[in-house]
């Protein structure tokens, strides 16, 4: 079978493209200044190489030294591929502070040329442009633009080159190019952008266009690191150990009753309430009984600084601070609104990388969704879910939401990223506080779905069957109360 | 031959020696470009409304001569290029503008022959 698709080791771009660039055609990569698409042609362009593809990279921008030198920042080791001739650098950049002057028409047979001669010598199978705006200075009649853009096109085509086409943008949402012709010719576009959410920014990118190939649309967040672009894609390839249902202690025996068994393996569990009705507790009662039970735990606080975390638990006698001396409790309390979201994933995808934890906490993760916009934080759920499945890990996030109001009217997608969904409540009862919970939804397993009812005391919660016959004693000495006040 | 016709006019005192140097004339074109024919007439007969020895025309194919475009820049072509005297000027397109190309000459102090 021919092969039709070229990884671009860009992490997430193969999977939203699934399966890479088109082999033999050109992809334009657009943009405004500053957005990465530099980052993205380099990384590409040294990852084929890597893999036996040699490539070229024409720079009319940027000098050879430039580009080399910001390739080898961001690890993707260019000046030993060129070394190695795996890939080459060239350095086409005209000579803007000589004059120029235009008298009558011509065409772009010189550079084609040149690229030619380029193609013979090195025996490349790919070439990453950067960028056609900078090639089209002084930019050309509109209809001698269009031809030009062809006929290098054409060329590539000719040549069986997978190109990569950078070019800018005026703006995040707008035309799709300054030159406004480059899409039509290519089989492939994606846009990078880096917009202005609030007051923070927030790139993404999104392919456009992906001819005769399926591809996920609309825009995904993505990041640059210290190593380059990555790009948080909802799906993630199916990991083989998420086949067989394993299941694993919640912490509290009356919730691993109310869950058939206890929380499933591999599933992001959702546990929404109204402030106080105890999802802190029980997402610091999750994480100590995972790490008790030596497994790796990461705890995100987004609510307290770290000493007031750990002294509320240990407030109720859930001894916190010597399982994370021991090591395998990690907490990381950070405030949403001085970190970007970006950050937020890079740190928490490291941190799997890195730590290995098999249980994720984040408490709450309302906190972000205040600190974005609403897309914003659609692109954060949605990357954080990907990178979660990524790894096939397990995670509690917990939402607050207002007492009594469902909760679905804020992030509707937020019931399809997760597998498990936990509502608690609490009666606002005049005799005593009613902390309440149910299990909504449980992907892959029976559940209850009658109440039960919490309790935060000493050692932590209880969490007790809330029996039709408890629920009418509680109302009966509730109508008592009432009725000795009136 | 170039060089010692300069010194002689320079001796005669009736050319400053800056000016005596030929003006350094490429001109680039592609066997695939429509416009090359249009070029070359054009870049000739304006060439041939100045004095010989005051310009020097070579002409560059670049599919068989990459490289030497390579020294120019060279994207688009036809492209005439001023090399000397400085500063190196770009002229991009056919030459059917005759006069901007005129103009270009006789700043290097090279007149048309009348």
């Amino acid at each position: 079978m021919m092969m039709t698709n070229i990884r671009t080791g860009v992490p997430g771009f193969d999977v939203l493209s699934a399966g890479g660039l088109p082999v033999g055609r050109s992809t334009l990569v657009v943009g405004r200044s500053g957005t990465g698409k530099t980052i993205f042609g380099l990384q590409a362009a040294s990852s084929m190489a890597r893999n036996g593809v040699k490539s070229i990279v024409v720079g009319i921008e940027e000098t050879a030294d430039d580009l080399l030198a910001t390739g080898d920042a961001l690890g993707f080791n260019l000046s030993g591929l060129f070394a190695d001739g795996r890939l080459h650098v060239a350095e086409m950049m005209r000579p803007l502070e000589e004059p120029t002057i235009v008298s009558g028409d011509y065409d772009l047979f010189g550079l084609i040329h040149r690229i030619e001669h380029l193609v013979e010598k090195t025996g490349a199978q790919a070439l990453v442009l950067d960028s056609a705006t900078a090639l089209f200075s002084p930019r050309p009649p509109e209809h001698l633009l269009r031809t030009h853009f062809f006929q290098l096109i054409h060329c590539f085509r000719r040549l069986g080159l997978t190109a990569i086409i950078l070019a800018e943008t005026p703006a995040d949402y707008s035309q799709l190019t300054t030159l406004g012709v480059e899409d039509y010719v290519c089989d492939m576009v994606v846009i990078m952008r880096l917009a202005v959410d609030g007051e923070r920014r927030r790139r993404s990118i999104e392919i456009y266009k992906y001819r005769r190939s399926p591809h996920y649309k609309g825009e995904f967040p993505c990041t640059i690191t210290t190593k380059g672009l990555a790009i948080f894609p909802l799906d993630a390839p199916d990991r083989p150990e998420a086949e067989h249902i394993e299941r694993y202690s919640s912490g509290v025996s009356g919730l691993d009753a109310m869950t058939n068994g206890g929380f499933l393996r591999n599933s992001i569990m959702l546990v929404r309430g109204p402030t106080g009705s105890g999802k802190t507790m029980l997402a610091g009662v999750f994480a100590r009984a995972g790490a008790l039970r030596g497994e790796r735990v990461v705890y995100y606080g987004f609510e307290e600084p770290r000493p007031t975390l750990i002294r509320n638990f240990d407030e109720v006698g859930l001894g916190i601070g010597d399982v994370v001396r021991a090591g395998n409790l990690k907490l990381v309390c950070r405030y949403p609104e001085a970190t970007s979201l970006e950050d937020l994933l890079v740190d928490l995808r490291l941190g799997l990388e890195e730590f290995r934890p098999s249980l994720v906490v984040m408490d709450s993760i309302s906190l972000i969704e205040h600190a974005l916009s609403e897309k914003g934080f659609r692109q954060f759920m949605i990357g954080v879910a990907s990178i979660l499945r990524g790894h096939g890990r397990s995670a509690l996030l917990t939402q607050t939401v207002l007492a009594g109001r469902a909760p679905d009217h804020t992030a509707p997608y937020l019931s399809t990223i997760a597998d498990a969904i936990l509502t608690l409540d609490y009666s606002p009862s005049a005799y005593e506080l009613n902390r309440t919970m149910r299990v909504v939804k449980m992907r892959g397993s029976a559940h209850e779905t009658h109440p039960y009812r919490l309790e935060i005391g000493a050692g932590g919660l209880t969490i007790e069957r809330w029996s039709a016959e408890g629920h009418l004693a509680s109302a009966r000495a509730e109508s008592r109360w009432t009725d000795v006040r009136s | 031959m170039g060089r010692s016709s300069s010194r002689r006019h320079a001796a005669g005192g009736r050319v400053r020696h800056r000016d005596a140097r030929p003006v350094d004339l490429v001109l680039y074109i592609s066997p695939h470009s429509r416009y090359t024919h249009a070029a070359r007439r054009n870049c000739e007969a304006l060439v041939a409304r100045f004095p010989p020895r005051r310009l020097r025309l070579e002409i560059c194919d670049v599919s068989q001569n990459p490289e030497r475009a390579e020294e120019d820049a060279v994207y688009f072509t036809p492209m005439l290029v001023k090399r000397s005297p400085l500063p190196r000027t770009f002229v991009l397109g056919d030459l059917s503008d005759a006069a901007a190309v005129v103009e270009l000459l006789e700043s290097c102090g090279v007149s048309p022959r009348r």
